[in-house]
């Protein structure tokens, strides 16, 4: 017994319901707007992660038993794939504090880029006169005396 | 110590201890249990019935997987023509190509103007 098209009558759904092996309340088919469902039934968007490891299934790998509806995703829903599992705290408590702290890196760079803090540095000094003659000099010219310090 | 109460999202969804409908003990829920069972062991008799069957020589046959298998594979017949699928496809399939066209088109007249007016900076050089 293959997927049809969406059921439209009560009879339709029942068959459809007893074809895919669920109950007329559980059968719960894909909105009908043309996206090519047909009539597969829409299961709850959990990964396999989230079943039983303990439980002994017909496919252990996959979780999943002999004759029970696939979810339409389960290729993506796979152990090794997408998981849907619990978190210890929620999405959005994750999110906000991963962005708060990207953010406040982001700014405390941008201060720090825009405010350097460093050793007092002074222009490099030479000494023999700012290297008179290794600069070429005229040695039989007395150089300009060059001091660095102040007494 | 008070917790920020969990609230489940897509990936990330309610464990079963929070959840209502775990704790449900009324009878209509007691009885879709039953029948959920019920399916459940009826087709796992089937699948160990063929699965220990001392005559069987090949593989048990997963009928949900070939169901599984022809639907996805026979989206085509079960779509038809909507105002947004029409719309989700023009963007899909013409988005990409009118963007590239002007991003394209954009950058190589700024090069072009330059080039013409002698700025750009064009020594070859083989590998680097």
């Amino acid at each position: 017994m293959l997927p049809g098209p969406y059921p439209r009558t009560p009879e339709e759904r029942a068959a459809a319901a007893k074809k895919y092996n669920m109950r007329v309340e559980d059968y719960e088919p894909y909105p009908d707007d043309g996206m090519g469902y047909g009539d597969y039934p829409k299961l709850p968007d959990r990964s396999q992660h989230e079943r039983d490891p303990w439980y002994d299934w017909d496919q252990p790998d996959l979780r999943v038993n002999w004759g029970e509806t696939m979810h339409w995703d389960i290729d993506m829903y796979t152990r090794n794939r997408v998981d849907t599992s619990p978190t210890p705290i929620s999405w959005d408590d994750m999110c906000k504090q991963l962005f708060s702290f990207v953010a406040f890196m982001m700014f405390m760079f941008w201060v720090g880029h825009k405010y350097p803090v460093y050793q007092p540095v002074a222009p490099k000094q030479y000494p023999y006169n700012d290297l008179y003659l290794e600069r070429g000099g005229d040695p039989s010219k007395e150089p300009k005396l060059v001091v660095h310090y102040e007494i | 110590m008070s917790f920020p109460k969990y609230k489940p999202s897509r990936l990330a969804t309610l464990p079963q201890t929070l959840d209502p409908a775990e704790y449900d003990i009324s009878l209509e829920n007691r009885r879709a249990q039953v029948e959920r069972l019920a399916i459940r062991a009826r087709l796992k008799r089937e699948y160990l019935l063929q699965y220990n069957d001392p005559n069987r020589r090949g593989l048990v046959v997963n009928p949900a997987l070939v169901r599984w298998a022809y639907a996805r594979a026979n989206v085509y017949p079960n779509c038809r023509a909507t105002p947004k699928n029409s719309l989700l496809g023009a963007v899909a399939g013409f988005g990409p190509l009118i963007l590239w066209y002007y991003i394209l088109k954009t950058d190589r007249d700024k090069k072009e103007k330059l080039i013409q007016e002698g700025k750009l900076d064009r020594t070859f050089s083989l590998s680097y």
